[in-house]
């Protein structure tokens, strides 16, 4: 290895050249990658050694189309580019990464950084894609017309960044020397191609032509965006349930195992009723997290996404919001943080800050234990018409419900704007069929990020939650439950005056609490206060049938509302602090989502009571 | 009495790890004695070299947790 200092490199290019899989692919990381713009939103860095043994820091940023930044997160890529960036010098290669299917609009802003004048590379990514499209591009020719080294690449395949390796190790370019001042771009880049692509087979109506066809219409897209979402919802509680059942199982027989090695005394209570009871019950649900994000991840792979985005842009707008917010909200759903951070991508201030204020209204899978405990404790498991099961109808319903609310209060939020927001100008990706590897290691990473979750967050607050279940142990004499007395009964019955309005009990007052810190969180404290409460001693695993021998429908539904617009995590209160810069957008939206919390919950209890009588 | 030493101090480590979650400031001085005493007995250099950090105020990871630092340059969020 070379002791020279590394190599800074930043790759740069439209949104969706695949910029961020050459970058995993060169340094080994692990970056988030779909088949749609606006993934990469922040700078990042990652080191690699060249086969010559040159040490390389290669930076990916965010997609642009121009060095005309509109949005904070182009800005990031304007700023790098020219060697503004606070605390960053400029790097020594610019790696202008080039979609080979889509080179009409990625050569023109290749040719607006070649105008830089700093030393460059041209990576030519999606070579195997353009072959299928009957094109070929002769790279020497384009070489020798822009003056900088062309290579090509795949940058989803391994190994397929091998030509960008030896571009790394070859002496650095000379810088191009820019085109005349007031040269028309647009015409350069017919030019180019003119002169170095070619067609090898007659064009005929390609497959996704014929597909776009029926997906972007307004009528069957609708209706096909409908039946996918709702075959997800039905898929999360058909296909999880056998896999529910065997972590079921386990976790009581771990509980049975552990309950019998160790003596009776505190240390089986908190291993027994602390940890396996709280982080235990949630871990049964991780089959249902990852049937949910096997959908959403084959959507993002397939290049379906940004045509949902199409097909709810007026939709959107009769929101006030445009399709720009698509992405942002869909990413909510798996976690706000990265959806927040994500509404960079928008360019109105005013649409940016109505955004990241819904996008906690969009259900993340933190509250995917909450909706399947509940909906599995007193929805039956029947089915409607021999075809729809009513559990996922339900759970259909609580993710509509969020979706509608966030409408209705970004209508609200936008009612006296006048919105100058850029019409949406969508770049629609080449359909792709998701490969079984990278939807396993995506499948794998949220499976890891899940239980890095249980074995942090939930079992830690799970044994505080014990410890304040079960001390100060009852005075002596005492003739009520042991839990009354301890510091989680009083806490409970301290908030119980106001929650019993909306049908909560004390332990569910409890449980609010730790929620704040992760949703599902509220789960693992029910089944610890339930344990260390109760009088069976397999209670813990046998949350759902307790809880609905123990609570009304009307206060399951209640906690439901609750859940569908519950204040946020402590997480998303601090991405929002951050990315708004003050505190005030924090109040705010915590203030109105609890507001709504407690109507919804006040109206769906009072109304499933005066229903059931 | 030994379960209630041991089940003791599990909750003070499950609440030492919330309060550096939620006030790492709060931590600070503890994790500065720590990386004093280990620098002092010239023990377990990985550990002091992580104390070292954290006893600064910009030391904590501002992640959400979910994932290993969204902030840090190498780290990427969910």
């Amino acid at each position: 290895m070379t002791d020279l200092p590394p190599l800074r490199v930043a790759l740069v290019g439209n949104p969706n050249c695949g910029k961020t899989a050459i970058f995993n692919q060169l340094t080994g990381s692990r970056q988030k990658v779909a088949n749609y713009a606006g993934v990469t939103v922040e700078r990042k860095a990652g080191r690699l050694v060249t086969p010559a043994g040159r040490r390389v820091q290669v930076l990916d940023l965010p997609g642009t189309y121009s060095l005309a930044a509109t949005s904070p997160d182009e800005a990031v890529t304007r700023d790098v580019c020219r060697g503004v960036y606070k605390g960053e010098p400029a790097p020594d290669l610019l790696v202008s990464v080039v979609a080979a299917t889509n080179l009409r609009l990625h050569l023109r802003f290749m040719l607006e950084l070649r105008q830089l004048g700093r030393p460059m590379i041209v990576v030519l990514n999606m070579i195997d894609a353009i072959r299928k499209q009957g094109l070929t591009i002769d790279i020497p020719r384009l070489q020798a017309e822009l003056g900088v080294p062309v290579v090509s690449a795949v940058g989803i395949k391994r190994g397929g960044c091998q030509n960008i390796l030896a571009a790394l190790d070859a002496p650095a370019p000379t810088p191009p020397t820019p085109l005349p001042e007031g040269t028309d771009l647009h015409a350069e880049v017919r030019r180019l191609l003119a002169l170095c692509v070619a067609r090898t087979t007659e064009r005929t109506q390609l497959f996704e032509d014929k597909l776009d066809r029926w997906v972007l219409h307004p009528v069957w897209g609708m209706l096909i965006l409908f039946v996918l979402l709702f075959i997800m919802f039905q898929a999360v509680f058909s296909w999880a349930q056998p896999f529910m059942d065997m972590l079921d199982n386990g976790m009581k027989s771990l509980g049975d195992h552990v309950g019998a090695l160790l003596p009776d005394g505190v240390l089986r209570s908190l291993v027994v009723d602390g940890i396996i009871a709280g982080a235990g019950t949630v871990i049964v649900f991780l089959p249902q997290i990852l049937i949910l994000f096997l959908w959403i991840l084959a959507l993002e792979e397939s290049g379906y996404l940004p045509r949902a985005a199409f097909m709810l842009d007026k939709l959107m707008a009769s929101a006030g919001l445009s399709g720009r917010s698509f992405i942002p909200l869909l990413s909510s759903f798996a976690c706000a943080v990265p959806g927040i951070m994500s509404t960079r991508t928008i360019q109105n201030p005013r649409d940016r800050m109505v955004t990241i204020m819904i996008a906690p209204l969009m259900t993340c899978s933190a509250r995917l234990p909450v909706y399947a405990l509940l909906i599995g404790a007193f929805i039956p498991a029947r089915h409607i018409a021999g075809l729809f099961n009513l559990q996922g109808l339900v759970l259909f319903g609580l993710y509509a419900a969020g979706i509608l609310s966030a409408l209705v209060v970004a209508r609200v939020l936008k009612r006296r704007a006048t919105t100058d927001e850029h019409p949406l100008l969508l770049e629609l990706p080449n359909y792709r069929l998701p490969g079984l590897q990278s939807l396993s290691i995506e499948l794998w990473q949220r499976a890891r990020i899940f239980l890095s979750r249980v074995g942090t967050i939930i079992v830690t607050l799970s044994v505080l939650m014990w410890a304040l279940s079960s001390f100060p142990a009852p005075p002596a004499g005492a003739t009520g439950p042991a839990i009354d007395y301890s510091l989680a009964g009083r806490i409970g019955h301290l908030m119980l005056p106001f929650f019993q309005f909306i049908g909560f009990n004390w332990q569910i007052c409890v449980a609010l609490i730790p929620g704040l810190a992760a949703r599902e969180v509220a789960v693992s404290a029910l089944a610890t206060v339930y344990s260390v409460g109760a009088s069976e001693a397999d209670a813990a695993s046998q949350l759902a049938p307790l809880l609905s021998a123990q609570w009304s429908l009307a206060t399951a539904f209640s906690l439901l509302a609750w859940y569908v617009y519950a204040p946020q995590c402590f997480s998303t209160l601090a991405v929002i602090r951050r990315e708004t810069g003050s505190w005030r957008l924090v109040w705010i939206s915590t203030a109105y989502l609890f507001g709504m919390a407690y109507a919804a919950s006040f109206l769906a209890y009072h109304i499933t009571r005066l229903i059931s009588g | 009495m030994t379960q209630i030493l041991l089940v003791g101090l599990v909750v003070l480590l499950c609440a030492g790890y919330w309060l550096q979650r939620l006030a790492p400031s709060a931590m600070i001085p503890l994790w500065r004695a720590l990386a004093g005493l280990l620098a002092a007995t010239q023990a377990l250099p990985g550990l002091r070299t992580k104390a070292e950090r954290l006893a600064t105020p910009s030391g904590a990871n501002p992640g959400c947790g979910g994932c290993k630092g969204c902030d840090d340059k190498s780290g990427g969020c969910h």
